[in-house]
């Protein structure tokens, strides 16, 4: 069956056109820029609120504090 | 809807990222991303400055988000109005429910990373100021009240807020001053668009106060906001949160303001292209950004030298 530029393949699969393909495409690549830079944004983010004190790890600490 | 189409073809979505970044009006966000600037740099005490760009970004996305519900809820009116056919819903790019889902998404991530990141004062303001445009404003006060804009332009005023309580983790009256500056601004600001697009909104049925109320009295409210909004202008030097300087180019642009608010009122319309409209609406997007880029300034020279607001505290 076909419906309109978009055709049913296989009764139940519909192929894409050039133009829908390649919108999904973008879209598909701008939601992994987004989902990437937003792990990066939380995990440079808890490195930042760390501080020095990341470095800072004495062996033995008797100041609790 | 036009959207939906009973074929395959017409369902599968032809929305790339730039539709989806129009979304979020950008050229709101680029006053948004100036104003919270404004007030981080302002504020007194340090953030860091990764932190700081994070929440600058944080709070462009969240007026971005509500800039997306805008257009899911608006687009029956988008569609009529010349000014707005062009956006993404109404031209055909993206179906309202996907600006709707976007939104919603955006809003929630942009409050949690706020919130997460930099300090839940902030990302709770965010959140109120993301509910109070797509809700208050855009749901019910746009098409019920011509006083649409005067409340609506709180959810513009939150931004330098905002900023102010990433900074400091609270509200405080300087932060309520940057909010004040932005709210009395918005009606004369909007009006005197309104006052050469009336036919449009008239055609839309939104109720904008000189369709209803009329233009005299329209031009007589845009002065009073004016008059109340030149010695706010100058206020930040005032309350002590920014230099003497910055209280001399504020107290001026309060004044040029309502110059060209006071020239709209004068001429009342007689003049069929409407300058003195089209250029007190020229003249309000230049004071925004003069008044928010002096008071950076303000803070960057205070924080570099040390001495612009200390000597007036050391006064105290």
């Amino acid at each position: 069956m076909d419906v309109g530029e978009g055709k049913i393949v296989d009764g139940e699969t519909v192929e894409l056109n050039e133009q829908q393909r390649r919108a999904r495409r973008m879209r598909n690549i701008a939601i992994g820029l987004c989902l990437f830079a937003l792990v990066a944004v939380f995990y440079t983010a808890t490195i930042v609120k760390f501080g020095p004190r990341l470095m800072d790890r004495p062996i033995i600490s008797l100041d609790t504090k | 809807m036009s959207m939906s189409n009973d074929t395959f073809d017409n369902t599968i979505s032809l929305a790339e990222p730039s539709h989806y970044f129009a979304l979020m009006k950008p050229r709101v966000m680029r006053l948004v991303v100036f104003t919270a600037v404004a007030g981080l740099l302002a504020a007194p005490g340090s953030i860091d400055p990764f932190l700081a760009v994070i929440a600058v970004i944080a709070i462009a996305v969240g007026a971005g988000a509500s800039g997306a519900l805008n257009m899911w809820y608006d687009a029956d009116i988008d569609a009529i109005m010349s000014r707005t056919t062009s956006r993404p819903v109404p031209a055909g790019h993206v179906t309202a429910n996907q600006s709707l889902n976007y939104g919603i998404v955006m809003s929630v991530l942009s409050v949690l990373t706020l919130g997460l990141l930099v300090n839940w004062v902030a990302g709770g303001l965010l959140a109120f100021t993301i509910f109070f445009y797509a809700v208050i404003y855009t749901m019910w006060l746009k098409r019920s009240t011509p006083q649409n804009i005067v409340i609506g332009g709180a959810a513009g005023a939150f931004p330098p807020m905002i900023g102010w309580a990433c900074v400091t983790g609270s509200i405080g009256i300087e932060g309520i001053v940057l909010f004040a500056i932005i709210f009395i601004w918005t009606p004369p600001h909007f009006w005197a668009l309104a006052l050469w697009k009336m036919r449009d909104y008239d055609d839309a049925h939104v109720p904008m106060m000189p369709n209803v109320a009329g233009e005299k009295s329209t031009r007589n409210q845009m002065l009073i906001y004016s008059i109340v909004l030149a010695p706010l202008s100058a206020a930040p030097y005032f309350l002590g949160f920014a230099g003497p300087l910055f209280g001399i180019l504020g107290g001026a642009l309060g004044l040029a303001f309502l110059w060209f608010t006071y020239k709209v009122w004068q001429v009342a319309g007689r003049d069929e292209k409407l300058i003195a409209e089209k250029k007190l609406f020229g003249f309000s997007i230049a004071y925004l950004f003069a008044i928010f880029g002096f008071l950076m300034i303000d803070a960057i020279v205070f924080r570099t030298t040390e001495s612009y607001i200390l000597s007036s505290w050391m006064v105290i």
